[in-house]
């Protein structure tokens, strides 16, 4: 079911064209990442999908219906974390929870329920009773995805949600926001291209204010890599034996070889087995996860091509 | 309309808690009582009246009413909430009344500290009640027209203290037309029409306890245009960045 979608989107701010065109259908059930970089119109889409931005040009839908026709119906499904989560810092993080459970219409008799889903999906038992400006920057993170999740929209745009936040706070941020898209619509921006990998099965690339590219990433392009050193014969068969991969693809570049395993399926599910294949057969695996190298391919070339316009220009 | 309620309440408690809204509350009632016995010398006067407090009235509430509305909006958009609080499924109208619901509140909690002047007052003779109350209802209806243009002007601009000003110079416009210099210089006829469109001179029925529904109208379409600027100006921030 088409969740989010985004017909022909422009924006001016003044005379500056922020939004171009940017199209696209979002299914429910999805992470899809919106990658560019900066200034390229990710953030102003977002705005756009949330209603907090008319756009100049175009129309844009969620759950079915338009964000700026009806605008408050629309809001009702829809969750935002604005770029760098800004939150009344005066505010105790259970009373401000319980303002934006009210502001956003969740029904009294539901309020506690919903209060509680958020406060531990986003693990903020601990900070409940303390005042916002006190808490780390990925705590604030985390209090503004449970406001963003509170009245439980089924879309949830979250403008970068890991900016900012130390190695370990990215990866349980990350772990929400996997668990999120099983079942809502999870738009993030990002232009950090790993983030993208872990947690998005779909990349938008956006770049001057227009769609760049509309790909399927990581394990949901159905490919995954491993690199192994001194690869013992017959390794490349017993690869493709593993159940769920379909077709194996070898290149040897000196002592390592790359195989490249083809699923058809989600690739992720397939990395376990060819770890403990490869333990079995006691190989020295340098490099083990899913192929991704369409969205790299995007992004070097992205690159290299402002690489040459600053050339050109100097 | 429930979301106007829930926004003032949250706004309400906000500003309890912190102390600058209690600095100009607390200015507001030193202020009031330096001028009932000091400036209008109550006790030199031996006229059991809160006439002496009221006359001032209208500058006081020029003073705090941009001063409790100056960050409400203006905080908003200085530090991003601006952008949740758009996004959240509430009418423009419901936010504007919550912000201004809250304001009104806090006047009236600074008005009430003026109360124990009426006990003084009758403990010295016996006090006219009525003309007292009626004071009050008109300050906090004129001090709902200062704090709708003071929320207008925290609408308009991103920084608290330029709001302050912005409040504090269009609020003295309202006032201009019934200030007494008006008669040496276009005398005395232009000067008591001037008058009928001074907010500060229009108080002095009130003063001494009289309302009149044509000052209840006027006070309360005037602070009506003030917020339905107001909500236009936030909805039109929509359009643009």
């Amino acid at each position: 079911m088409i969740n989010l979608q985004a017909e022909h989107l422009g924006h001016l701010y003044g005379d500056h064209r922020a939004l171009v065109d940017v199209s696209f259908d979002i299914e429910q059930g999805s992470v899809v990442g919106l990658v560019g970089p900066n200034g390229a119109g990710k953030s102003t889409t977002m705005k756009i999908l949330t209603g907090f931005l008319v756009p100049s040009f175009g129309s844009a839908k969620v759950a079915g219906i338009d964000i700026v026709a009806d605008r408050l119906a629309a809001q009702r499904h829809v969750g935002y974390l604005p770029e760098s989560a800004p939150l009344y810092k005066d505010m105790v993080v259970q009373e401000y929870l319980d303002y934006m459970a009210r502001l956003k219409g969740v029904a009294a008799a539901d309020r506690r329920t919903r209060l509680g889903f958020v406060v531990s999906a986003c693990s903020l038992r601990d900070v409940l009773t303390q005042p916002i400006h006190a808490l780390s920057k990925g705590y604030r993170q985390r209090v503004g995805l449970a406001q963003a999740m509170v009245h439980d929209p089924s879309i949830l745009i979250l403008d970068e949600p890991t900016s900012g936040l130390d190695p370990n706070q990215i990866l349980e941020i990350r772990d929400v926001i996997r668990d999120l898209g099983r079942s809502k619509t999870v738009v993030l921006s990002t232009h950090v291209l790993s983030e993208v990998e872990a947690m998005c099965g779909r990349a938008i690339v956006i770049v001057g204010g227009a769609v760049h590219a509309d790909v399927p990433v990581g394990g949901a392009q159905g490919e995954a890599e491993v690199v192994v050193l001194d690869a013992p014969d017959g390794l490349g068969d017993a690869l493709a034996r593993l159940p769920g991969v379909k077709t194996v693809k070898a290149v040897r570049n000196g002592a390592a070889s790359t195989f490249r395993l083809a699923t058809g399926g989600d690739a992720r599910a397939v990395l376990e087995p060819v770890g403990r294949l490869c333990a079995e057969k006691r190989c020295v695996v340098t490099a083990l996860g899913t192929a991704h190298t369409d969205l790299e391919e995007i992004f070097r070339k992205l690159q290299g091509a402002r690489g040459a316009a600053k050339e050109a220009v100097s | 309309m429930n979301h106007a309620f829930t926004v003032a309440g949250k706004e309400l408690r906000s500003s309890l808690n912190s102390p600058l809204a209690w600095v100009f509350i607390g200015t507001f009632t030193i202020a009031a009582w330096g001028i009932f016995f000091f400036v209008e010398k109550f006790f030199a006067r031996d006229e059991a009246t809160m006439r002496g407090l009221f006359a001032w009235m209208p500058w006081l509430l020029w003073g705090v009413g941009p001063a409790l509305t100056m960050s409400l909006w203006a905080s908003e958009r200085r530090l991003g909430t601006w952008e949740i609080l758009a996004t959240s499924p509430v009418s423009t109208s419901s936010l504007v009344l919550g912000k201004f619901l809250a304001a009104v509140a806090l006047l009236g909690l600074a008005l009430l500290f003026t109360l124990p002047m009426a006990s003084t007052a009758d403990a010295f003779g016996s006090l006219d009640w009525g003309a007292a109350f009626g004071g009050w209802i008109g300050s906090l209806l004129l001090g709902a027209v200062f704090i709708a243009l003071g929320l207008l002007c925290s609408a308009l601009v991103q920084d608290e203290l330029v709001a302050l000003v912005l409040g504090w110079s269009l609020g003295a416009l309202l006032l201009l037309p019934g200030l007494g210099f008006w008669e040496s210089l276009v005398g005395t006829g232009a000067a008591s029409a001037l008058r009928q469109f001074g907010f500060g001179a229009r108080f002095e029925t009130a003063a001494r306890g009289l309302i009149e529904l044509r000052d209840v109208v006027l006070w309360i379409t005037t602070a009506a245009a003030f917020l339905t600027a107001n909500g236009a100006v936030v909805a039109s921030r929509r359009h643009s960045r």
